[in-house]
């Protein structure tokens, strides 16, 4: 009985690289989409902490009223927090990214992003491009990005 | 049997192959499994975390309530509530309010190094209520 190699040297080569670049893939696309999902979670408490900032005066008469600066500055203070334990994984500073992302405060009757329609309440957008780390330092740049956005209900 | 032909024997080398073969894939295998679990940890840990942050936003901030939403997530998720340190930090209304989440997994997959790694979680929201 001869079975000379039943594996021969060049295949098993091929196949440890193979399975070796897919485990690396797997691993690494698993990181991020792990890192998306925790910058997402971020943006959602973010705008949530942005809806709160009404106006009091306007409330007093009844009327939901944002004040966009305001909420502005704690969409961006509740997202700096969220991403400062994530930081490690991250390439720029929770505060950086914090600064760079896009905060869109409506009223009533103001613009949405993207499908020009007027709003019916109060509502907060953000969208956060956070660049990662990928495998350690990586194998190239990535970016993660998220857009997320909260709404008064009418009561 | 002299040496010379010992030596130019092929039988058997099939098994040796495969018993090579078999403990790398294996390892993978293993590896991979256990590898799953964990990003899985991670995942209902960080989704415990931010439940969690909004809900003492909501509700007030260390309290019993918070606390069991926070196992009762961690729970649906499959992990050990005995095994996750759960701190909440409050700092009244209008101020942050912060659930941090932490665990030991043991990475015991078979054929490879056997270590213990800390997993956390942790986010943090402003709390709404007086």
């Amino acid at each position: 009985m001869d079975e000379r190699g039943a594996v021969s040297p060049l295949m098993a080569l091929m196949m440890l690289v193979l399975a070796s670049i897919l485990f690396v893939m797997v691993l690494g696309l698993g990181q991020l989409r792990l890192l998306r999902m925790e910058v997402s979670r971020a943006a959602d408490l973010a705008v949530l902490a942005g809806l709160q900032e009404l106006d009091f005066a306007a409330l007093i008469q009844g009327d939901l009223v944002l004040d966009k600066a305001a909420a502005e500055a704690a969409v961006r203070s509740v997202l700096e927090e969220n991403l400062e334990p994530l930081a490690a994984r991250l390439s720029a500073s929770p505060a950086e990214i914090a600064e760079g992302a896009e905060v869109v405060t409506l009223n009533v009757d103001d613009l949405r992003p993207y499908s020009e329609e007027p709003a019916t309440s109060p509502e907060v957008w953000v969208e956060v491009e956070a660049p990662v780390k990928w495998l350690g330092e990586g194998i190239g740049p990535s970016t993660v990005r998220v857009v997320s956005r909260a709404v008064v209900s009418a009561p | 049997m002299d040496m010379v032909t010992f030596l130019s024997e092929q039988r058997g080398a099939a098994m040796a192959e495969a018993a090579i073969v078999l403990v790398v894939v294996l390892a993978l295998f293993f590896g991979g499994i256990e590898l799953g679990m964990m990003y899985h940890a991670q995942q209902v840990l960080s989704q415990a975390a931010a439940e969690g942050a909004r809900f003492a936003a909501l509700y007030g901030g260390d309290t019993q309530e918070v606390r069991e939403r926070v196992e009762a997530q961690l729970a649906a998720g499959g992990l050990d509530i005995e095994e996750v340190d759960v701190t909440i930090l409050d700092e009244g209304w209008n101020q942050r309010v912060t659930v941090r989440l932490e665990m030991s997994f043991d990475f015991i997959a078979p054929l490879l190094p056997q270590r213990s790694y800390t997993l956390r979680a942790e986010h943090s929201a402003r709390c709404e209520k007086h």
